[in-house]
């Protein structure tokens, strides 16, 4: 069970006031539904060279379930593209982010065994900016996942199989 | 720029404006022979911040002491003694500064010379034989307080020689962190816990992660001794000051080991940008890291405390490295 689950009201708060975490200005329980999930809702600012160049702040509803897997809708309602993001469920809404293709080597993918709460949390963090990159550069800023099956195929750029390497 | 060369540029510009420092050293020369030539005084020195070369700009206040002439001595144990001996100063200094105004205070003449914007604040005196102890004048008591004020120079001194003349240099960077932000940690105190935590050569960054360590421990403590081990100044913070200070310190010491860390670490431009948010202006500003740079050191290493990213271990944020995906 992750801690942000078992604990979330504690966990909002130490995020919210740690330093570590420069990314998230606010952070804040939302709704807990028992036995099935926590939902946060936080905001992620730009880091400092994104901030230079004016990338938005981000309200984003973080949900994370008892087995400690975490979705990241975020609750703009401006309409606005999304390069990796589930597409909207009529009943459901808009989806979550598509941060990772589980498919990949385990140093190159998150998991609730292989990684912390804070780690995805950098992960979506880096995921808004790049969305706001893509929107801006029409292309993503380093390489992505092709949609579909052929991620499977796995890395082609040497970083990422350089680092799908070295981490492990 | 590399961070040697920051720390340089951030020590010059805390110094002293060398015209205005000039002129504040030729009047007190002026000061000390007009009390020497009128017999009040036998001699005169400067004291305070100034004196130890820990003063940071603006030029301000002045301490100096007046040594009383030998003649005057019978006043230490005269009622009104240490009035009379303000007297003494003051007239001969408005005959010889007329453009000057005066106020006293418990120790001090305070002489204001409004064309040069810096204040002295004399402090008449009586030296005594054979000791480095003086006796200084107590208005509010008519009395005559023992101080060690050359004592205290004199540590400041040796302790500037065994670091190779960098440790006041230090000292004015520690006065320089938050001073509007908590006035109430006043100079002498951040000073002392210099004084405990830089005992020897150290580069700037080293040496004012120590001072911020020391000072930490003062604080924790309730204890920080001024340099001569006299006096607790913790017992002299106004109420409050050291529960509003202790957090700050903690977390200006915590981002200044994140800063050394990222030195080591080879990032000297995200060590640059965290030794900024320390300091503020005038600590030269961090170059601005690339939109796409910040992207690919994220994948490589993770966040600093300010937001920049850096593709060495010193992150304090993980940043995994992953491929965004999209089933179709």
């Amino acid at each position: 069970m992750s801690h942000a689950y078992a604990n979330p009201d504690m966990v909002a708060a130490q995020i919210a006031a740690d330093p570590n975490v420069p990314f998230i200005s606010s952070a804040r329980v939302l709704k807990k539904i028992p036995r099935r999930c926590v939902k946060f809702k936080m905001r992620f600012e730009p880091w400092a060279a994104m901030a230079a160049e004016e990338y938005p702040t981000e309200a984003v509803r973080v949900e994370v379930t008892r087995d400690g897997e975490v979705a990241a809708y975020p609750l703009s309602a401006e309409p606005r593209t999304w390069e990796h993001r589930y597409r909207s469920d009529m009943r459901k809404g808009p989806g979550p982010l598509c941060l990772f293709f589980p498919g990949d080597p385990t140093p190159i993918t998150w998991s609730p065994e292989s990684g912390n709460f804070e780690d995805i949390l950098g992960i979506i963090s880096r995921h808004l900016l790049a969305e706001e990159y893509y929107r801006r550069h029409d292309r993503w800023p380093w390489e992505d996942a092709p949609h579909g099956a052929q991620a499977a195929r796995g890395p082609r750029s040497r970083l990422m199989r350089d680092l799908a390497r070295r981490r492990s | 720029m590399r961070i040697r060369e920051a720390f340089n540029e951030f020590d010059e510009a805390l110094k002293l404006d060398p015209d205005e420092r000039q002129a504040a050293i030729s009047l007190h020369h002026k000061i000390r022979e007009v009390l020497a030539v009128a017999e009040v005084c036998g001699y005169a020195i400067l004291q305070g911040s100034f004196a130890r070369k820990t003063m940071l700009a603006p030029l301000r206040d002045i301490d100096m002491i007046g040594f009383l002439h030998e003649k005057y001595r019978p006043l230490m144990n005269t009622t009104g003694g240490v009035a009379k001996a303000m007297d003494l100063m003051e007239a001969v200094l408005r005959k010889a500064f007329p453009q000057a105004t005066f106020e006293r205070s418990r120790h001090a003449i305070k002489i204001d010379f409004p064309e040069l914007g810096f204040t002295f604040d004399l402090v008449p005196a009586f030296d005594r034989e054979d000791s480095e102890l003086i006796d200084i004048a107590n208005l509010d008591t008519d009395s005559w307080d023992e101080s060690n004020t050359r004592v205290l120079m004199r540590v400041v001194r040796e302790r500037n020689d065994e670091c190779d003349g960098a440790f006041i240099h230090q000292v004015r960077m520690i006065k320089h962190w938050a001073r509007y932000d908590i006035e109430g940690l006043f100079g002498l105190y951040r000073e002392s816990a210099a004084y405990d935590g830089i005992k020897g050569p150290a580069d700037h960054p080293d040496a004012v992660l120590n001072a911020f360590r020391a000072l930490e421990e003062g604080l924790e403590l309730g204890i920080q001794y001024d340099p001569t081990r006299v006096d607790n100044l913790h017992l002299k913070l106004d109420e409050g000051v050291a529960d509003e200070a202790l957090p700050r310190v903690r977390e200006a010491r915590q981002t200044a080991q994140e800063a050394v860390e990222l030195e080591e670490a080879g990032d000297t431009d995200a060590a640059l940008a965290v030794w900024y948010s320390i300091f503020g202006d005038p600590f030269p500003k961090p170059p601005t890291q690339s939109v796409e740079d910040a992207f690919t050191n994220s994948l490589k290493g993770g966040l600093t405390t300010t937001g920049v990213a850096t593709a060495s271990s010193a992150a304090r944020a993980a940043t995994p490295p992953v491929r965004p995906w999209r089933p179709l």
